[in-house]
Formats: structure tokens, sequence, C-alpha cells
């Protein structure tokens, strides 16, 4: 099936004792194919992208359940670094408006 | 397009290609983002890593405009793809619990760090242009 998918999915149980110990992972993936037939020719074709990252360890013991989350640490710096770029260059622009609009004004 | 169901040894591969796709889409790919558990002293280690991969394929067959002769048919395909996978974390599993370690790779974020400082210095000097200029 052609377009983004996303799904959750969950590595073996490992038995420590009487502990269960569950890996979590989120899958996030994008496929698309075409194919085109005629009565003397064929021509298909497609490409697929998927991006799996841990979330979290499950941890399960006499009924109850303990979920560690796994942070990436790098993705996170990233993505924070993406952010401040975006609202540095929206607040710059906004001062130099601000600032030439200021001394424009007649008073 | 012909209306007709495709038939033959062309539609054939252009299916394998396609159930190849299916087949790596609906693979299990948590096996890949958590390794196989180490044990070290009392504690059991996990490695735990990010995975991206991605491929694509094209396949083309011509049979020529006469179907008596062979002349003009081709056939042609290719394909590429690649996977990668970043460290994330070490998962360390003792008998008080589960201790995540995460694992910095300080060049990446050196990087990153270089391209944003470049970006506000740009906006930094773009600015006192339009305001003294």
């Amino acid at each position: 099936m052609n377009g983004f998918r996303r799904e959750i999915q969950h590595g073996p149980p490992l038995q420590l004792g009487d502990r269960e110990i569950v890996t979590e992972a989120e899958v996030w993936s994008f496929q698309a194919k075409q194919m085109s037939l005629t009565n003397h020719n064929a021509a298909g074709g497609g490409a697929l992208f998927t991006w799996a990252h841990p979330t979290v360890v499950i941890e399960r013991s006499a009924g109850t359940e303990r979920r560690t989350p796994v942070t990436d640490v790098n993705l996170q710096l990233e993505i924070a670094l993406l952010i401040a770029a975006i609202v540095l260059a929206i607040v710059l622009t906004i001062f130099t408006t601000w600032a030439q609009r200021s001394s424009k004004s007649p008073d | 397009m012909s209306e007709a169901q495709p038939t033959g040894p062309v539609a054939q591969a252009v299916n394998h290609f396609f159930a190849t796709f299916e087949r790596a889409q609906n693979k299990a790919v948590v096996n890949s983002v958590y390794g196989e558990p180490i044990p070290y002293g009392s504690a059991i280690v996990i490695p735990v890593a990010s995975v991206s991969q991605m491929f694509g394929v094209g396949l083309g067959v011509g049979a020529g405009p006469n179907a008596e002769s062979t002349a003009g048919e081709g056939a042609g395909g290719g394909g590429t793809g690649r996977v990668t996978a970043r460290p994330v974390a070490m998962a360390e599993i003792t008998v008080d619990g589960v201790d995540i370690h995460p694992i910095i790779d300080e060049n990446r974020a050196l990087v990153a760090s270089l391209f944003f400082a470049a970006w506000a210095v740009f906006w930094a000097t773009r600015t006192l242009i339009k305001l003294f200029k």
C-alpha cells in the first residue's frame, strides 16, 4: 500500500527470573510503487523508506509494569537547535521590521 | 494501459519486486533497533540504535512492435538501497530495574551546533545591516 505508515513493534520478551523485559520501538515508513502494463511493454518501480527508533523498555513483574523511556539525546539536541533557528529568524525579522517602522514614524 | 490482467514473466518479475517491498515494510525491525542481550557481571546490557533504511527499484521490458519478430525486444532494471544505524543508548538491566545510558555522538552534536552558530551569525549580521544602513 502506498503512503505513510506508523506502527509500534515489540521485541521478543526476555525472561529474567520472575521479571519479563520487553522492548518497544516506533517504526515510520513510506512506500510508493507504480506499475504500467501495455500489450507489448511493462514498466514498474517503487521506493521504500523506513525509520525505526526505540521508545521504551517495559519491565513486568508480579502484575506490575514499569516503562523506562529511551531518549535519543542527539535527536533532542538537533530538534531543539532547529526550533531555536526558526524562532531566531522570526524574532529578528519582527524586530527589524518594528525598528524600521519606528525610525520612519514622524514622532 | 491494457485492462487485461498482467500475465507472463514480465508481470511476475514486477510483482516479485513489489512483494519484496511489502516484505521489507512488514519485516520486524525492532530486532535491529535492540541488539542481542550481553551479560555484563550481574547485569545484562542491551545496545539500542536508531535504524533507517531506504531502497528503490525500477524495471522495464519492451517486446517490440511486431509480435512475430524478436526485433526491438529489450529489458532493463536497476535498484539501490541504503541502511544506516546510529547508536542511541545502552539499556542496563539489573536486579533493581532498567537503567538507560544515553550515547552522545559528540561529532554530530558539534556539527549541528556549528550550523546553528553560522545561522545565528547570518541573522545577526543581516539585522545589523538593515538597522544601520
